[in-house]
């Protein structure tokens, strides 16, 4: 398995807040209330969480995944491409794996594919360029329309790949977004254009979307045997499109935190549950509001099952089910081992911090997955 | 319940089949629905119907009626409904128009008002209030709407006809409805900002009405329109919710009727 490749994530929590808000509250994102937010302790997790990345680049991950969210305390960062402008100075041999651009909530996608190329430049090519639908909740705090959510995320999607490929000046007469000029004068390093890859939890729509077009699919720790279904859909539209479906085609983004000892990483493991594992605690019609899903029943029951499906776990049987990978390098290693081998999978990202972890612990964990499990598994 | 003759007709206009039922007899009235979609033939319906022919049919992107993909707007319903009236050679019509429904009478009335006779606004939807909000319906439970469109829904026998029982908050025929709903009313949010200048534009006679414990609309809406549109009626309904065609059925058919006669 020497081509998989691996990569550090956090979603960047806020943490500042007071923990009751947790029980009380119906929601942990778009209602619940910003005067519970200090800049000053925004101001440090921001800059602490670079220094981190700058740990993980050091000690040898192959890339940095990062995300955006906005409204809700889980993910400080309302923009990836400011994270992602940050990591582009910052670091130096890491890809800069976006899971991504919300394109749907996004109304100028034409500087958005000016904002990526500038990244890739400056990075001197290391962006991955990935693009997501967004939750609903992520349309209703935009204020996007749900009802267009699918059709925006494609036009938004070709306008950029047009940009990036296309000599300017050309006009743009779409559905959704109208150019007079795209003739970007900030272009991608990379050619023909930064590597475009598709992360997801549930939606069949957009494994077979991103099958078709060829893109990584990157699943974000959906259960073990959902995930199986997934791939499974891309192998059959691969062998549709009339290609064979690779590693390099699917990734899997698990739990991971290692520690010198068992009992410290028991400990602390349990820091996946802050906000009682609740990441997304809200109202289940956020997720799916009218139109959002294209009325498909199944898609959006099973959107809602997935959605309760870490929180609804016991520490211990989020471990069994391999939702949560904590431990010892060695006890990790074997782990990461069986999952990586079960779903045969090509990038495999490690959400390897959150809640309440310090700083210390963190950039130790960092660095036992780079000095020991790293080399392991890319050793076997 | 029924005593009108009701037949259910599909009618092929614009790229659609239009779903009619109809009953009564006399002159013409079409009601138009609101956000809450088509829920068969009303008691508010039977009613109206004891004095007039009612029209009431399922707005394109609600079911049992497909959406053409050209329609988007309320103000392309309004020429949709425009074009109906003419195909079916029923002008000039009364209209009532409840809650979005009445958003769309406005524009009717505004664009091609040779074709209307009377309006009757029920808790018109279509202008920004002022001082307080439309109730964001987009971002509460959908049974929890239902509810608050009710002063009391515990006391009303439509509302245990419509949404007792089992309730199903996703999916099911009602799913494609909401959708069009917020494709129409999501941004702005369930208004036009154009309207207010648009309305004084109206001469016909108009009836606006809404519930007194409104819980949706802001009571000030109402009286938006009536300062709009000169010559206009504000009638309010007591003990009545947003959605008077449920919990009133019999005062807001017997207003409607009087206003008609």
């Amino acid at each position: 398995m020497a081509d998989t490749q691996y990569y550090y994530f956090t979603e960047q929590p806020y943490t500042g807040y007071d923990p009751a808000l947790q029980e009380n509250h119906p929601a942990l994102r778009l209602t619940l209330s910003n005067k519970h937010y200090d800049p000053k302790i925004a101001s440090d997790l921001y800059n602490r969480y670079h220094d981190e990345y700058q740990v993980a680049d050091e000690v040898g991950f192959d890339g940095i995944m990062i995300n955006e969210h906005h409204t809700a305390p889980f993910c400080m960062q309302a923009s990836i491409n400011i994270t992602g402008t940050v990591l582009a100075k910052i670091t130096q041999h890491a890809k800069i794996l976006m899971l991504g651009n919300p394109l749907p909530v996004v109304d100028n996608p034409l500087r958005l594919a000016e904002e990526l190329a500038m990244i890739d430049c400056i990075s001197r090519g290391r962006l991955i360029s990935g693009f997501v639908r967004g939750g609903g909740v992520e349309s209703l705090a935009n204020n996007i329309n749900p009802a267009h959510n699918r059709e925006r995320f494609e036009e938004a999607h070709d306008i950029i790949i047009a940009a990036w490929t296309r000599p300017g000046p050309f006009r743009w007469e779409g559905k959704h977004f109208q150019y007079r000029v795209i003739n970007p004068w900030a272009l991608p390093l990379q050619q023909p254009h930064p590597r475009v890859m598709v992360p997801g939890t549930a939606s069949p729509e957009t494994v077979i979307w991103a099958a078709k077009h060829r893109y990584p699919y990157i699943v974000l720790g959906s259960f073990l045997e959902q995930t199986q279904e997934l791939i499974q859909i891309y192998r059959e539209t691969a062998e549709e499109e009339g290609y064979d479906m690779q590693p390099d085609h699917i990734g899997y983004l698990i739990r991971c935190f290692v520690c010198d000892t068992e009992e410290k990483a028991q400990e602390l493991g349990k820091n996946f549950f802050w906000q009682n594992g609740a990441l997304n605690k809200q109202p289940r019609e956020w997720m799916a509001p009218p139109g959002y899903a294209t009325v498909n029943v199944a898609g959006i029951r099973r959107l809602r099952a997935i959605s309760r499906s870490f929180d609804s776990l016991a520490y211990e049987e989020a471990q069994k089910n391999y939702q949560l990978v904590v431990g010892t390098p060695d006890t990790v290693i074997e782990k990461l081992r069986y999952v990586r081998g079960l779903l045969g999978i090509g990038h495999l990202c490690m959400w390897a911090h959150d809640g309440y972890i310090g700083h210390e612990d963190t950039v130790r964990s960092i660095e036992l997955l780079g000095k020991e499990v790293l080399p392991a598994l890319r050793e076997s | 319940m029924t005593t009108a003759n009701v037949t259910e007709e599909k009618v092929h206009l614009a790229g659609t089949e239009l779903y009619v039922p109809k009953g009564g007899s006399g002159s013409p009235v079409l009601v138009l629905h609101g956000f809450e979609g088509h829920e068969g033939w009303l008691a508010f319906h039977d009613a109206l119907a004891e004095s007039a022919t009612v029209y009431a049919p399922a707005h394109p992107g609600y079911t049992p009626t497909e959406r053409p993909e050209w329609l988007t707007s309320i103000a392309h319903q309004a020429i949709f409904y425009h074009w109906f009236i003419e195909q079916q050679g029923i002008a000039p019509v009364d209209v009532v128009g409840l809650g979005m429904g009445g958003w769309m009478a406005a524009h009717m009335a505004v664009t091609c008002p040779q074709n209307l006779r009377r309006l009757v606004l029920v808790s018109p939807a279509g202008i920004k209030p002022e001082y307080d909000e439309v109730f964001d319906i987009f971002i509460a439970p959908w049974k929890q709407v239902i509810d608050m469109c009710f002063s009391d829904p515990a006391s009303s026998p439509e509302y245990e006809r419509i949404y007792g029982g089992e309730f199903q908050e996703f999916g099911g025929p009602r799913e494609a409805g909401r959708t069009m709903s917020i494709r129409m009313g999501y941004r702005p949010f369930f208004y036009d900002p154009a309207l207010p200048g648009m309305l004084p534009k109206v001469t016909l006679p108009t009836l606006i009405v809404r519930g007194d414990d409104d819980n949706i609309m802001p009571a000030e809406c109402a009286t938006l329109y009536q300062k709009a549109i000169a010559g206009s009626i504000l009638k309010v309904i007591d003990k009545c919710g947003y959605w008077a065609q449920f919990e009133r059925p019999q005062e807001l058919a017997q207003l409607a009727s009087e206003f008609f006669a």
